[in-house]
């Protein structure tokens, strides 16, 4: 009888372990623990616009506040440029390749709203890869 | 005394030949590298030192360089001057410290780079520019080819030797000079591993322990292939399983047999569920399952090897979209526990899977197998757990009768049988490579399963070194439909085939299919003809001939694809180290490294894998000569019906050489 309870205890452990490896599909939640929950570092992660184009198309950053733009290139050589005369110099990561991570350090000081874009011409649509920053 | 005397001189033949084949290429390859070399070659040599470089224009686009093969003189000075007329690309030469960036719409200058080297040697997009990436190849070829010439005098002369070997030497027991029957009894006469092998394998929890660790890795590849970047070599779902695991897996057949289908959790849902017991044994009448019969008619390898086609059919979408991969991967899994919930048996993984069935079909290549001590006892011995099941375990999911299996083909090496014997009849055993094999190529009468499996495989493995590393771009395009974009579940649409993207599928389809089931085959069938005639034996039928000796294409065929498993893990072996790193290819770096793509060694890798074609071959010859023994019952026609089927395999293995050398 002992013998059956336990051999019941293990398959009750095996089945655990097994429903477990579901937990595979929660991975992905993890996303913002990885890559760190900086406030004032903005990850953005860049495709051809085809299969969606920059990941983030709509940012609202702070006047006066120093952001840090991480790009991520997810399959194309990317960049990530403002040309903005309210900016004192534009702004540009230049080419990030595939699988790379760049980034630059922007303060905005005027209000308003403010296009990015890649500056790398990466596919058919390349030209209507661009976002849009609110500066508050 | 004289016996033991005459294996062991068997055994230092073997080795002899073996070091030769492995070491006179690499001893050729380091005397033309070397310094060495250049003096000899230097009479050779066309053009001036000291002359003006010459300029070759280059363009790429997504994925293809253009010219893609390219010739240049040996010790000519080069300038490569390559314009991207789409995306960025990256220009890499093999053996060349060379990774130049090649910007959208710019011409970028190269070199000048000279060539001492002599032979074939790839230039190679080095930054990923969309998921046919790893394959944008072009061959540069240095003139005048003395590698080449090389491999093809090496190879003709390996195929000589076999034969004077066994013209004057050969013997039915022997293969390459070695006893083929000596087997190894592993669990009893190997110390300490033995038995400790034998306590692990009959510990009921085994299978499961190593399926568990498996079945997480394909909910991440279930998980990566779905929701992760959609271009293939960043992504966990691509890069572990079509290199890693790919690669492996041929390596594994060798050393291990079906030791992949003991830790697969592709049929093992559908088992535990039929079984109601993830690791006990359980009332081994009664299957939740509705128990049906599998019917003769599919019980054979038919559906696995046309399996394995049409994956092949598919190999540049799978290897490149994990969105596709996923797919096929949810859709093995479905049906394996679909089919053990009808007939509760292994019959997915013996007649339906892709990956079982060309496992099997080489698994008879392996130094490993899982036997009776004494068929006699088992043949005796009324009990038969091994087939019925017992407290201990349970009866052979597979459907074999362990006791008096003979052949790797459909053991998946699940060690129930180990668990059940009441009398320790069943052990390890390690044995020399094909060691049943010719008699297996005999017995196999009128059934052409696993003869077309072996034409598959091996016409596939030319076709996917042309798709992987070969420079012809149309071959590529036609493969992947002219689509350029990578895919994951959100933009699966992207992968909407156009009409003319499907007319390109369909003449790759059809090309690879012509090739494997009916060129090769025709061929085969006719050097069989010629084979019969040239033996001068009427009683044989020449489909017997075409069946018997299609079985050599086993040891011949794994032996390329292990060449090919090498490349692939030498060019590509950083995209799946990382993919541990970052499994959904976002920029995640999970333990702290992150490796930059270069292939090792890609200027050697030829000299490694002509050893490995010139194995194969002797192998297959030898292996002809001992089939043709057995029909024969005389040395002189199965000499000459060797001699014949030898120019057929000769020509394929030098197809090859031409392909890699
Ligand atoms: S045959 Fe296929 S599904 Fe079955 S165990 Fe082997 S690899 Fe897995
Ligand atoms: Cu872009
Ligand atoms: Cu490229």
């Amino acid at each position: 009888m002992v013998k059956t309870s336990s051999k019941l205890r293990w398959e009750v452990i095996a089945g655990v372990l097994v429903l477990l490896t579901l937990a595979m599909f929660l991975v992905p939640r993890l996303d913002g623990m990885v890559m760190g929950n900086d406030t004032n570092t903005i990850l953005i992660r860049a495709s051809i616009k085809e299969a969606g184009g920059f990941d983030k198309r709509s940012i609202e950053v702070n006047a006066g506040e120093k952001i840090t733009f991480d790009i991520y290139s997810m399959d194309m050589t990317h960049s990530f440029i403002i040309n903005d005369d309210r900016l004192e110099s534009d702004v540009d990561t230049g080419p990030i390749h595939t699988g790379e991570h760049g980034t630059v350090e922007v303060v905005f000081d005027e209000p308003g709203e403010y296009i990015f874009r890649c500056g790398v011409y990466c596919s058919d649509l390349h030209g209507a890869m661009t976002g849009k920053i609110t500066v508050l | 005394m004289a016996k033991i005397n005459k294996f062991r001189r068997g055994n230092i033949i073997f080795i002899l030949i073996i070091l030769m084949l492995l070491l006179a290429p690499l001893g050729i390859s380091y005397f033309i590298i070397s310094g060495q070399a250049q003096k000899v070659l230097r009479a050779f040599e066309l053009s001036d030192e000291d002359g003006e470089a010459r300029v070759i224009e280059i363009t790429a686009s997504q994925f293809q360089f253009n010219p893609n093969v390219i010739h240049v003189d040996l010790g000519e000075k080069i300038i490569f001057r390559v314009t991207s007329t789409d995306v960025m690309h990256g220009f890499y030469i093999d053996g060349k410290d060379v990774f130049a960036e090649v910007p959208p719409g710019e011409t970028v200058e190269i070199g000048p780079l000279q060539f001492n080297q002599p032979g074939k040697f790839k230039i190679r997009c080095a930054i990923t520019c969309g998921p046919l990436h790893p394959f944008m190849i072009a061959d540069l070829i240095v003139e005048p080819d003395y590698t080449l010439f090389v491999f093809v005098a090496l190879t003709v002369l390996t195929a000589i030797t076999v034969l004077l070997y066994v013209k004057t030497k050969g013997r039915e027991d022997r293969i390459l000079g070695i006893n083929r029957k000596v087997k190894i009894d592993v669990l009893k006469r190997v110390r300490i591993i033995g038995p400790l092998l034998k306590r692990v394998l009959q510990w009921r929890g085994i299978h499961f322990v190593l399926i568990l660790p498996n079945l997480l890795f394909f909910m991440l590849i279930f998980a990566t292939g779905f929701f992760g970047n959609p271009t293939g070599n960043k992504n966990f779902s691509i890069a572990v399983v079509w290199i890693l695991w790919f690669a492996l897996i041929e390596f594994m057949i060798i050393f291990a047999s079906r030791t992949w289908c003991t830790m697969c959790p592709l049929p093992a849902v559908g088992e535990w569920i039929a079984r109601r017991r993830f690791i006990g044994v359980h009332n081994v009448r009664k299957w939740f399952s509705l128990n049906k019969k599998w019917p003769k008619s599919l019980d054979n390898m038919w559906i696995g090897a046309l399996s394995f086609l049409v994956m092949s059919l598919m190999i540049l979408w799978l290897v490149t979209r994990p969105v596709v991969s996923a797919i096929l991967f949810l859709i093995l899994i479905v049906m394996g526990t679909v089919l053990y919930l009808i007939v509760p048996a292994r019959h997915f993984c013996r007649s339906i899977c892709p990956a079982g069935a060309y496992i099997g079909y080489h698994s008879n290549e392996s130094i490993f197998e899982v036997r009776s001590r004494s068929k006699a006892i088992c043949d005796a011995h009324p009990g038969k757990e091994c087939i019925r099941g017992s407290p201990k375990g349970y009866g052979c999911p597979w459907k074999l009768y362990p006791g008096g299996n003979q052949e790797n083909t459909y053991c998946g090496q699940c060690y129930e049988c180990l668990k059940n014997c009441p009398l320790d009849n069943m052990t390890i055993k390690a044995r020399m490579i094909g060691e049943d094999l010719p008699e297996k190529a005999i017995r196999t009468k009128n059934n052409y399963d696993e003869s077309w499996m072996g034409f598959i495989r091996f016409s596939l493995v030319i076709f996917y070194t042309l798709a992987f590393f070969g420079p012809y771009w149309f071959l590529k395009d036609w493969g992947n439909m002219g689509n350029a974009y990578g895919a994951n579940l959100a933009s699966i649409n992207l992968l909407t085939p156009t009409m003319g993207g499907f007319q390109k599928w369909l003449n790759w389809a059809l090309l690879v299919s012509f090739v494997a089931l009916i060129a090769f085959p025709a061929i085969f069938y006719g050097f069989s003809w010629l084979a019969r005639k040239a033996a001068k034996v009427k009683d044989i039928p020449t489909k017997d001939m075409f069946g018997a000796y299609s079985y050599v294409l086993a040891p011949f065929g794994l032996t390329l694809w292990i060449g090919f498993a090498i490349t692939l893990i030498l060019v590509n072996w950083a995209y799946p180290v990382n993919a541990f790193s970052d499994p959904f290819g976002w920029g995640w770096n999970l333990f702290g490294f992150k490796f930059d793509w270069y292939p090792i060694f890609p200027h050697l890798i030829p000299f490694i894998q002509l050893p490995l074609i010139l194995l194969g071959l002797a192998l297959a010859i030898n292996f002809t000569y001992i089939i043709s023994l057995k029909f024969f019952n005389g040395r002189k026609p199965a000499f000459r019906s060797t001699a014949v089927m030898t120019v057929l395999y000769t020509g394929s293995a030098l197809l090859f050489v031409y392909l890699i050398g």
